[in-house]
């Protein structure tokens, strides 16, 4: 038996897979115990950013996908028409000798996270929608 | 045989260091891509192991058209082809070919039909028709337009959810859930 290796939640497993085999750049990540998925080069083209794609960062819970998915952080830095994003002001931490931001980026309280519905691809969908400055409550325009 | 693609599937065993040949049985076959070019018939050779999938898959990759979605479980349709008429899409695919030729008799010409395949985010589904609402859009693919709201691909303007919108095959739609920002 291998020792400390790490284990993941069965149903982001089965998620990452699809993703892989359809081409999405994605890997599983076992941080102090903690899941993240790391997404690399998300398409994000808006032209009030300073890339065109960026790398996100998602912490999974242990009871994923009964427990949902929610946030994401960015990986730092960014820059939002030529400075920093006024919503990209979350906690740093540094996963992978990386240093992410948290976006406090939720869904909208009548569309919650809905087990056997939505899934990994389904929140970096909703993830792009910050990017894409879709249809956001509380957004900045 | 000239003039046939070969595509054979297991031919031996290796056992213990030793190869021990198996006597693979060959079956012709035609396939061609319905109302796609001339719909020139392609010659194909299979052994009789292999599974109508592979039919499909190879008759694909003869005829120089790309499957949906791509990978190994496309909507697109084999259909069996006797004296001239094309039967219905044979549901099976993971029937092997010698099976299905033997209550199926002699008919070993197929044909490819390509669907309107379109996506939304990685989910695929077939349009019954060549505009649909976002409302049948996002049902098709099973998700609620309740929960999410559809986008053509990298716009931020969304699609109204009972304006009739042209599908293609192979359109990308993305459907995602709002957000907000700050604390829930």
């Amino acid at each position: 038996m291998e020792a400390n290796k790490a284990t993941f939640p069965p149903g982001i497993e089965r998620d990452v897979e699809l993703l892989l085999a359809g081409g999405v750049p994605v890997e599983l990540v076992d941080h102090g115990g903690q899941c993240y998925v790391v997404v690399k080069a998300l398409a994000t083209p808006d032209p009030r950013w300073g890339a065109s794609s960026h790398d996100l960062l998602i912490a999974v819970p242990l009871a994923f996908e009964t427990a949902g998915l929610d946030a994401f952080y960015l990986r730092e830095p960014h820059t939002f028409n030529g400075g920093a994003h006024p919503r990209v002001q979350g906690a740093i931490i540094q996963v992978q000798e990386v240093k992410w931001r948290l976006v406090s980026w939720h869904y909208a309280p009548n569309k919650q996270w809905l087990a056997g519905q939505d899934s990994l691809s389904s929140h970096i969908e909703h993830c792009r929608g910050f990017f894409l400055n879709r249809k956001a409550i509380n957004g900045y325009q | 045989m000239q003039g046939y693609i070969r595509h054979v599937a297991i031919t031996s065993t290796k056992m213990k260091g030793w190869t021990m040949s198996t006597t693979v049985h060959i079956d012709h076959v035609s396939v061609r891509v319905l109302h796609h070019g001339d719909e020139k018939e392609h010659r194909l050779e299979f052994s009789s192991a292999v599974l109508l999938l592979d039919v499909l898959l190879t008759g694909a990759e003869a005829a120089e058209v790309r499957l949906l979605p791509p990978g190994a479980a496309p909507l697109d349709r084999l259909h069996n082809v006797r004296d001239g008429k094309v039967g219905p899409a044979i549901e099976n695919l993971d029937e092997p070919l010698d099976k299905y030729l033997q209550h199926e008799g002699e008919g070993h010409h197929f044909a490819i039909e390509l669907v309107d395949a379109f996506a939304v985010n990685n989910r695929w589904a077939i349009a019954a028709r060549p505009e649909l609402t976002p409302r049948e859009i996002l049902a098709l693919v099973g998700l609620s337009h309740e929960h999410y709201t559809l986008y053509p691909p990298h716009s931020d303007q969304l699609l109204p959810l009972d304006t009739p919108t042209k599908v293609c095959r192979g359109e990308k739609f993305e459907a995602q859930k709002d957000g907000q920002y700050g604390s829930k």
